[in-house]
Parts: structure tokens; C-alpha cells; sequence
């Protein structure tokens, strides 16, 4: 009894310390700041900047100077740079995003010495002020933000619905939406022809930031019942596992 | 084409609403134009009209908000005509932050631009024929939002409702969200649920705080102030809010409907459910709990309310009589002290009387030991606690901080707590076991209870408590007390009074789920209320009465170490306590007290824990009634 009471307290001083938890995923890749990639993009040897997203993402809009690279592309051997020592950073959609991650690691693998990732990725290059490019720019629409919710009673009740899922095929192994078929982006600009134009398309990405464009996209070649996930696949999950009344619903309507 | 970031193109709704006023004007100025006609379009009425001769550019665009700003308002020059007709030569598209630019700086942070690359032209998309809302502005904002956004929920909850209706002060899409200032809480993501919580909870604060508002809709104006006086509007209220339930937590952020409406999430047969979101483990009754409670309405909420007045009539008269009391002390011995200097009397020697001793224990290693522990642990609950309590004001804020934020106060408060009732334990079991001791079962218990050893009060207190106020008023002699004297034993059956009280309802509220399967939610409220208001009378009393009794009286000025080493001069316990003194050499125990002089180690090392506990009570005591008498 006396042990427990010991070891309580102690868990209790140890709770109260909080130590620095290791780095999950790829902690020794090194991160740059938006202010210190645009000073090395204006320095003598500029680095390589990589755009990882789809090509469709990375014509609509860009950091000026960055390559289109999808991260899905490099496995299969990429148009490197000669110079293993050249610096390469690495982008993507957001904050949170894995492909600049997996794409510095994969570069890292394949030799190369000098990948960085730019911390915050697109939002906060755009964030600290600097400028975008934009190739061929998607015409934006309003596309339908269905909830979680909203999108389970629209399975239920059957229907023509089509679940669009655009991620890449590893994320699409780790779990999807019984019924959706996996066109991930990367592929969308040749994949389209083969969607059906008689069904209620549903756009799904991971998080959310994606799913708007991929619909934009499908809306300016004619597909035009087309809605999107809100919050992605991480919000369905949530919807999942706390149930309906943590997330409102969000209906449709365009 | 390398496109700038926001504000680069065209305006907002609102922006444009104003640009007719201010704007307009002063472009108009610019351009020696009047008012936005039909019939001229300024700079490029001739030459761009003969080809972009469409209704829109024609008829329209003189008409909207921008009609007098001309082509060349958003549009570069056309260089080469020839070259602009056969597609070679585009006009530059100027940015909309030439004149927009305070929205421009917003909308750098816009949740829109950042994750969705919008620009200006992709909301507003009639801006050659855009002209101010007929209508309502918020229902302008609704519409345009309900594109991509469309939320049943929101269209039926109150604010929805009366938006439609046309009510100016109801929250409208950009009301809670922002119109070109949308931040990147994508609250569907549990990535920043400290700054969405913050950033939402403060935005309907900004309403439901205004008292004035409030009234117009015939809405409670305290809420948001009795949300404040709530462990969750605490936390949240001195910088933490990622743990405690925020305005929209329970609320949620569209469906806000009154708590009689069966789909509100407020509703009682869904608040199971609702607190479901945060806690588990509870029984149904522990929705019981009232998320906001005025204490001072006494129709609604009898229970908190009398038990509000019955604290606050407990401080008051607990201070006025013991402040009361420390100060006639005060006067009395600074009086008597000033009269022997005045006169040359030096105190005797330390050594006492005719028994050649120097210094007596008064305390026992143990005791001190368990006071220093008391200390420790009395110090980290004010620490830890008192920031919640007056979490509005910036040095709560900077203890918290100091603590590693809320979560680890909390921590280091539940272990001291839990110090202290072992403490107490320890102390309940040795007051038994001195009244029952082993082998005489309870013969003899009430002797020991009313004797002289014992720190329960007996007759002579009220005799001593009497003669002290004589002495104060120098209507009569000092008391002769015995080895406790009447305010020592209230320290210390305050003590059982406090750890009760403050105990208790700290166990209730460390464990709230389980304390629902003993009692209603409700009682969490009244044990919130108890456990700040007798801690409230704990730190002050300490931090005053005892502090003051004990080491700030003219005759122990500026500390007593008595505490802290556990001996003393046998001349002070034959001057202030007069019978033990006695007793201890009737009883022949005066040899067995003696002691060393303590060492010059334990003198300073008792001196600086002493001093420091002393100057920070003092000047936590400061803080707190600064903080009192300001609010």
C-alpha cells in the first residue's frame, strides 16, 4: 500500500515534467523558414526548390523558381541535379502535409546530402508575404463542403454517389470509405476522362486542403455534381469514432 | 504570371460598400469625375468601349462602385492597340491593395489564401457590376458564405434565425469566422485546439459581453461573467484553454439553440451526451452541474446562494475579529515595548531563574518536520491555486507561466494537496492516539482532551480570550497561559475546519466523474465555490493573523524560529507561558526539556526558510488584496 502510495506520487511529479518527446517521424530532417528559403533563392547558389504536390496543384499555383515533382514521381527516379551536395528543399499543401517529409527522406536515401523541408510548407511562404506563380490557374467554383455527418446519411440512402478518394494508394491502404475508388491527384489530369458524368462525385483527401482544387478541377471539365469532404478523411475518422454530435452537419447546397 | 498575395485584386463586399463613399470620392477627385453615371466612363470611355462594348461594361459597370474609378482604375494602360487586339499585349491587372490595402494585410492570414490560393475576383466575381446590397449586409455575407458552406444547423440556430430576419446585432457568417480576416482554425483538425477554443470563445464573448447588446435582445448580460467564475472560464481566463471547455465545446459552433429545443445541445436530455464530449466515466447525474450559475440569485440557485453568503459572512467575521485582535495586540505590546525603552529596561538575561538552563525544547524534530512539510505544501496550493482564482490579472498569469502552464499547476497542486492529507492524517491519528493511548483504552480521555497538553479549547480560553482584551485596554493582567494558548489552538483546529472544507471539495473536484456516483453535479458547483472561498480565508488568515501573531508582534519582530529550530529561551516560556513553566518544574521535566543553544547552521538555515516564507506570504497576502480592493 505504502509502494502504491510511493509510486502514485511519483507518477503524479513525473506527469507535472513533461519531457520533450522525441520526434515521431523524420526528426533529423533539417527545416527552413520561409525568410531563409527566399534569402537563398536570391543568394549566390540558390537551392533546388521542390514542389511535391500533384502537377495540377503545382501549375495553379507555386513558389516562383520551384520545380514540379510530385513526391509519388521520385521513387521512380526523378530529373535530379547532378550535384549530390546541392541543396534541395522540399514543399507542400500545408503545415501538416507528409510529402515534403517523405520526399526530403527519399532524397536523403538516394543520396543526396543537403534536403531540407520548408517549415509550415505553401501557407506560410504565402503567409510571410512572398509571392506565388501561377501557370494554369483553376477557375474557382463554389463546391459543396459536406460534413461528415451529411456525407454518412448520403451513403446510407444509396444513390449514385461516388467517393473520390485522391490520395496516393499507400495512404488509400491505410483505410478508406467503404466504396470510394482511389484516383489519387497526381494522376487526376488523365484520370478524369474515366469518371462517370451521371453521378454525384465526393471529392476526399486527407485533411481537406486538397479536395477543393481536385473538385475545381473536375468542375471546369464538365463534371459538375461534384461535392467535397470536409476535413477529409482525419475528420470522417473523427465523426467515426465520437459519433454524430461532435460535428454538425454541413448539407449541401451550390 | 507571378501573382502577388492577397488583396491583389478585387475588393470586398464590404470594402466596396464604403469605396462609394470614401473611395469613390476620392478616386472621382482623381480622375475629374462626378458620381458613377451611364453615360461616361472615365479614362477609357472612348478607346475600350469601341471593342469591350458588352451590357456589363457598357450599362453595368458605370453603375457599381467602381463605375468611377474608369478601366484604367484596375487595368494597366493598353500600350499597342494592334497588338492588344491581336492578343499579344494583355494590360497589367493592378492590385486591389492599391486602394483596399488594410484588407489586403488581413487577408494574408485568410484561411481562403492560404490553403486555397483565393483571390479577390474568386468571391467577388461580379465586380464590373457590383453595387451595394439592397438588403441586409449580414444576409449578403450568409449568402455568399453558403456557396460552398451551406449549414442547416446555423440557418436554424438563433443567430441564423434572426439574421434572416433581418437582425442587425446576430451573428452573421463573418461575425464569428471573419469576413477577409478567416484564420486558419480548421477546427475539423485537432491541431490547434488551444488557439480555435481562444479565438471562438473570445468571439462570443465580444457580443455576449456586451451588456448593452445583451439587454437589446432581452439575453442575460452575466453569462459571460459567470462563465469567468467557473473552473472553465478559470483556466481558460489565465491562458490555457486547449484543456477546458471552451464557449463552443457545449454550445457547439452552429446549432446554439436554447436549452428547451430537444435538438439543442444544451438541452437536458442531451447533456449526457454533450459533456460525453470531455468527460467520461460519469453518472447521469453528473449533468447536474450548471455550466454558469449566478450564486446571487437566490431563486434559481438557492444552494450556491446561501452557501455563498454563509462563506462570506465566515470570512468577514473571522478577519474583523481576529484583524481586530491582531491589531489591539499589536498597539498594546508596541506601546508597553516603546514604555520600557523609553525607560531603560533592558530583558533579562536568557538564562532563567535558578535552574542555570538556557534553551528548551519547545517542538520535537518531528513536529518541525512536519511544519516545514506544511509550509512546502501550503505554499504550492496558493501558488498553483490563487492564479485560477484571480486568473484576469497579469501576475496569475506570470505565476502560471512560472508553473509550466496550467496542466503542470494542476499537477503540482493535486500532489501538494495530496502531501497535505496525508499531513492531516498523520495528525488525526496522533490527536487519537494521544486521547486513546494504547493500553488505556478511553479511561482518562476527557482529562486529556480539556488538559493541558491538549490543543482543544476548555474554559480557561474563553477566561484567557476575555483577560487579553482586558490587557489590550490595560484593564487588567496578561493571561497565564499553559503550554497552548487560545489563538494557537485555533490555528490549529482551523486546521481540521480547513482540510474539511477545502479538502473535501478538492477531492469532489480532482475527481469529478466519480464524485457523480456519490452525489449530483450540483454539489461540484457548491464545492467549487467552498474550495475558493475557504482558501481564500486559509491564505489570508496564515498570511496575515498568523503571520503577524507569530513573527511580526513587537516581541518576536521580525521572526520567531522557534518553529524552526524547536527550542527557545526558558525565559520566554517562563514569561509567556507561565503555568507550563510552572508545571514543567513541579512535574521535574525541566531537565529533560534542556537543549543546546542551536547551532549557527540551524539558526541560518531556519532564518532563510523562515524569511522567505514570511516575505512571500506577505507579499502574496499584498497581491491578493490588491486584487480584491481593484475589483
Amino acid at each position: 500500500m505504502k509502494r502504491t502510495a510511493v509510486l502514485f506520487i511519483l507518477a503524479l511529479i513525473v506527469a507535472a515534467f513533461p519531457g520533450r518527446a522525441a520526434s515521431a517521424e523524420g526528426g533529423d530532417i533539417r527545416e527552413l523558414s520561409p525568410v531563409e528559403v527566399q534569402r537563398k533563392m536570391t543568394g549566390g547558389t540558390p537551392p533546388v526548390l521542390v514542389n511535391t504536390m500533384s502537377l495540377i496543384e503545382c501549375r495553379d499555383h507555386r513558389i516562383p523558381g520551384s520545380e514540379c515533382i510530385p513526391v509519388t514521381e521520385m521513387a521512380g527516379g526523378w530529373r535530379e541535379p547532378g550535384d549530390r551536395d546541392r541543396e534541395i528543399v522540399f514543399y507542400c499543401e500545408s503545415p501538416s502535409c507528409r510529402r515534403s517529409r517523405l520526399a526530403a527522406e527519399t532524397a536523403l536515401k538516394q543520396g543526396f546530402r543537403n534536403a531540407a523541408v520548408l517549415a509550415g510548407g505553401l501557407p506560410a511562404w504565402k503567409e510571410s508575404g512572398y509571392e506565388v506563380l501561377s501557370t494554369k490557374r483553376i477557375h474557382r467554383v463554389g463546391i459543396r463542403s459536406v460534413k461528415p455527418d451529411v456525407l454518412a446519411r448520403w451513403i446510407s440512402g444509396g444513390g449514385t454517389l461516388l467517393l473520390l478518394d485522391i490520395r496516393t494508394p499507400d495512404e488509400f491502404k491505410t483505410g478508406s470509405i467503404a466504396g470510394s475508388i482511389n484516383v489519387p491527384f497526381e494522376t487526376l489530369q488523365t484520370a478524369w476522362r474515366d469518371l462517370p458524368m451521371d453521378r454525384s462525385i465526393v471529392v476526399i483527401d486527407d485533411r481537406g486542403h486538397r479536395s477543393f482544387l481536385a473538385a475545381c478541377y473536375l468542375f471546369e471539365r464538365g463534371l459538375v455534381d461534384i461535392s467535397r469532404l470536409f476535413g477529409g478523411l482525419s475528420n470522417w475518422k473523427i465523426h467515426q469514432s465520437k459519433g454524430t454530435e461532435k460535428h454538425g452537419s454541413e448539407t449541401a447546397r451550390q | 504570371m507571378a501573382a502577388r498575395p492577397p488583396g491583389n485584386k478585387l475588393s470586398p463586399i464590404l470594402l466596396l460598400l464604403l469605396s462609394t463613399v470614401l473611395l469613390g470620392g476620392a478616386v472621382s477627385a482623381v480622375h475629374g469625375s462626378t458620381a458613377p453615371g451611364p453615360a461616361v466612363i472615365p479614362s477609357c470611355a472612348v478607346n475600350c468601349l469601341e471593342c469591350h462594348d458588352q451590357y456589363v461594361h457598357r450599362e453595368a459597370f458605370p453603375k457599381s462602385v467602381h463605375g468611377s474609378l474608369g478601366c484604367l482604375g484596375c487595368h494597366g494602360e493598353v500600350i499597342d492597340r494592334e497588338k492588344h487586339m491581336a492578343g499579344l499585349e494583355k494590360p497589367e491587372l493592378l492590385s486591389c491593395a492599391r486602394c483596399h490595402g488594410e484588407i489586403a494585410r488581413e487577408y494574408v492570414r485568410n484561411y481562403h489564401y492560404l490553403y486555397q490560393d483565393f483571390r479577390c475576383y474568386d468571391c467577388h466575381r461580379d465586380i464590373h457590376a457590383l453595387t451595394p446590397p439592397a438588403g441586409s449586409l449580414k444576409q449578403e455575407i450568409l449568402k455568399k458564405c453558403t456557396e460552398c458552406h451551406a449549414n442547416d444547423e446555423y440557418s436554424m440556430s438563433g443567430h441564423g434565425l434572426a439574421v434572416l430576419k433581418g437582425n442587425e446585432d446576430a451573428a452573421t457568417c463573418s461575425d464569428c469566422h471573419g469576413l477577409h480576416s478567416t484564420r486558419v482554425y480548421h477546427t475539423a483538425q485537432d491541431i490547434y485546439p488551444a488557439e480555435a477554443r481562444e479565438f471562438y470563445s473570445r468571439t462570443c464573448i465580444h457580443c455576449h459581453g456586451d451588456r448593452e447588446m445583451m439587454q437589446r435582445h432581452g439575453l442575460s448580460a452575466d453569462v459571460v461573467r459567470l462563465y469567468e467564475m467557473t473552473y472553465h472560464g478559470k483556466v481558460q481566463g489565465v491562458g490555457y484553454p486547449s484543456r477546458v471547455a471552451g464557449c463552443a465545446d457545449c454550445h457547439t459552433s452552429h446549432n446554439i439553440l436554447p436549452k428547451d429545443n430537444p435538438v439543442s445541445t444544451i438541452n437536458p436530455a442531451n447533456l449526457v451526451t454533450n459533456c460525453s464530449k470531455c468527460h467520461e466515466g460519469f453518472h447521469p447525474r453528473f449533468v447536474e452541474y450548471r455550466a454558469h450559475p449566478d450564486f446571487a440569485n437566490r431563486r434559481d440557485y438557492p444552494s450556491l446562494f446561501w452557501t455563498n453568503v454563509l462563506m462570506e459572512v465566515l470570512l468577514a467575521l473571522t478577519f474583523l475579529f481576529f484583524w481586530v485582535h491582531t491589531a489591539l495586540w499589536w498597539r498594546k505590546t508596541y506601546w508597553d515595548k516603546h514604555d520600557l525603552e523609553k525607560r531603560g529596561i533592558v530583558p533579562g538575561p536568557p538564562v532563567a531563574g535558578s535552574e542555570g538552563i538556557q534553551s528548551i525544547q519547545r517542538f520535537p524534530p518531528r513536529e518541525i518536520f512536519m511544519h516545514v512539510i506544511l509550509v512546502l505544501s501550503f505554499f504550492t496550493l496558493v501558488l498553483t491555486g490563487f492564479p485560477l482564482k484571480y486568473h484576469g490579472t497579469g501576475w496569475a498569469k506570470f505565476l502560471i507561466r512560472l508553473w509550466g502552464g496550467a496542466d503542470n499547476a494542476g499537477n503540482w497542486h493535486r500532489v501538494a494537496a495530496l502531501v497535505l492529507i496525508v499531513l492531516f492524517l498523520i495528525i488525526l491519528f496522533r490527536s487519537l492516539r494521544y486521547l486513546f493511548p494504547p493500553g488505556a483504552g478511553t479511561r482518562g480521555w476527557k482529562d486529556r482532551l480539556f488538559g493541558p497538553e491538549s490543543l482543544f479549547p476548555n474554559r480557561k480560553d474563553w477566561e484567557d480570550l476575555k483577560a487579553m482584551f482586558l490587557w489590550f485596554f490595560n484593564r487588567g493582567e496578561r493571561p497565564r497561559f499553559d503550554r497552548w494558548s487560545y489563538w494557537e489552538k485555533f490555528d490549529f483546529l482551523a486546521v481540521f475546519w480547513g482540510m474539511t472544507i477545502i479538502g473535501g471539495s478538492g477531492i469532489f473536484l480532482m475527481v469529478p466523474e466519480w464524485t457523480s456516483y456519490l452525489l449530483p453535479g450540483w454539489v461540484l458547483n457548491i464545492a467549487s465555490l467552498l474550495h475558493s472561498e475557504e482558501a481564500l480565508l486559509a491564505a489570508l488568515f496564515i498570511f496575515t493573523v498568523h503571520f503577524f501573531n507569530t513573527h511580526l508582534i513587537p516581541t518576536k519582530f521580525p521572526m520567531d524560529r522557534t518553529i524552526f529550530t524547536g527550542r527557545y529561551y526558558l525565559r520566554e516560556m517562563a514569561e509567556e507561558r507561565p503555568l507550563e513553566y510552572e508545571r514543567m518544574k513541579e512535574e521535574e521535566k525541566m531537565a529533560s526539556l534542556r537543549r543546546d543553544h542551536p547551532s549557527l547552521w540551524t539558526k541560518l538555515l531556519a532564518a532563510a526558510f523562515g524569511y522567505a516564507g514570511l516575505l512571500l506570504g506577505l507579499f502574496l497576502a499584498v497581491l491578493i488584496l490588491w486584487t480584491i480592493l481593484r475589483s
